[in-house]
């Protein structure tokens, strides 16, 4: 593949995973069919340079697998809420899931509350996430 | 658009600068899914006074805080008013997306505000006590 065509990330900030969400994502990239993918290897570089932490240490406002987010995405500037998920999972009617190897997914995991990240894409445009509000993993989110 | 109550009626509510951008990110982006409480969660927020978090007083409903409060049917009422994903009923632990949740936002002890239940009708209720919240902020 061509090292070169992958997106670069402008602002870097600390980012944080557990010990076990690590493992297992780098587990998925080793085996998963689109590991070349801009997402996949996005992702790829954020395992490498997460601060690694004992999941018990993991705080409500960080964003992992299973988190519901509620983030700023531009351009467009817009307002989105999804649930980050393994690729596979299904959108189920309650809230709109969003698979960790693709490349928004890869920009938020690790992220906590109020952190943005900027990367460009392979075409040189420049996407940015802010993350408004995280919500833990909890079935029926919108279910009042 | 549902119509609101003349505005006049309004309680003035107070909402921390930190509150208000999780809470307006939240209803953004809920609004197509439940576009009631979304609107009028959002509607309360935009005609809120905006301070930051520390000057709150410990008198006004912010996230986390638990409310007692009183409904015109004469119901006494206990609740932490939380983010959805963290309610649970049978704890008294009510997401900020519910007609209730959105009415309570920014109300301090004495105030009265109406809001619509679910199943349309008009109701009143009153803070009586707002306890010191145990989330951070």
């Amino acid at each position: 593949m061509n090292v070169s065509a992958v997106s670069t990330i402008h602002a870097q900030p600390p980012i944080v995973m557990t010990t076990v969400e690590a493992d297992l994502l780098s587990k998925l990239l080793q085996n998963g069919a689109d590991r070349y993918s801009e997402g996949a290897t996005f992702l790829a570089r954020e395992i490498r340079r997460a601060n690694r932490i004992d999941p018990k240490q993991a705080m409500g406002n960080l964003v992992t697998l299973n988190s519901y987010v509620v983030f700023r995405y531009g351009p467009p500037d817009e307002i989105r809420m999804v649930k980050l998920v393994y690729p596979g999972e299904t959108t189920n009617k309650d809230i709109e899931n969003l698979p960790v190897t693709t490349l928004v997914g890869a920009a938020l995991i690790g992220l906590s509350q109020d952190q943005s990240i900027e990367w460009s894409d392979s075409d040189g445009n420049v996407h940015r996430v802010e993350v408004i509000l995280v919500l833990p993993p909890s079935s029926g989110l919108l279910q009042l | 658009m549902r119509e609101h109550i003349d505005s006049q009626w309004l309680p003035a509510i107070i909402v921390s600068d930190i509150d208000q951008k999780r809470l307006s990110g939240l209803a953004t982006a809920a609004m197509e899914r439940i576009p009631a409480v979304a609107e009028e969660l959002l509607y309360e927020l935009e005609r809120a006074s905006v301070v930051a978090a520390c000057s709150i007083p410990p008198n006004v409903v912010r996230m986390g805080s638990t409310v007692v409060f009183k409904t015109d049917d004469g119901q006494q009422t206990r609740v932490a008013l939380v983010f959805p994903g963290e309610a649970d009923i049978s704890q008294g632990k009510i997401s900020v997306l519910t007609p209730v949740g959105a009415a309570l936002i920014g109300l301090s002890e004495g105030q009265s505000i109406m809001w619509t239940t679910r199943d349309g009708r008009d109701r009143q209720l009153t803070v009586l006590k707002v306890e010191p919240t145990a989330l951070p902020t």
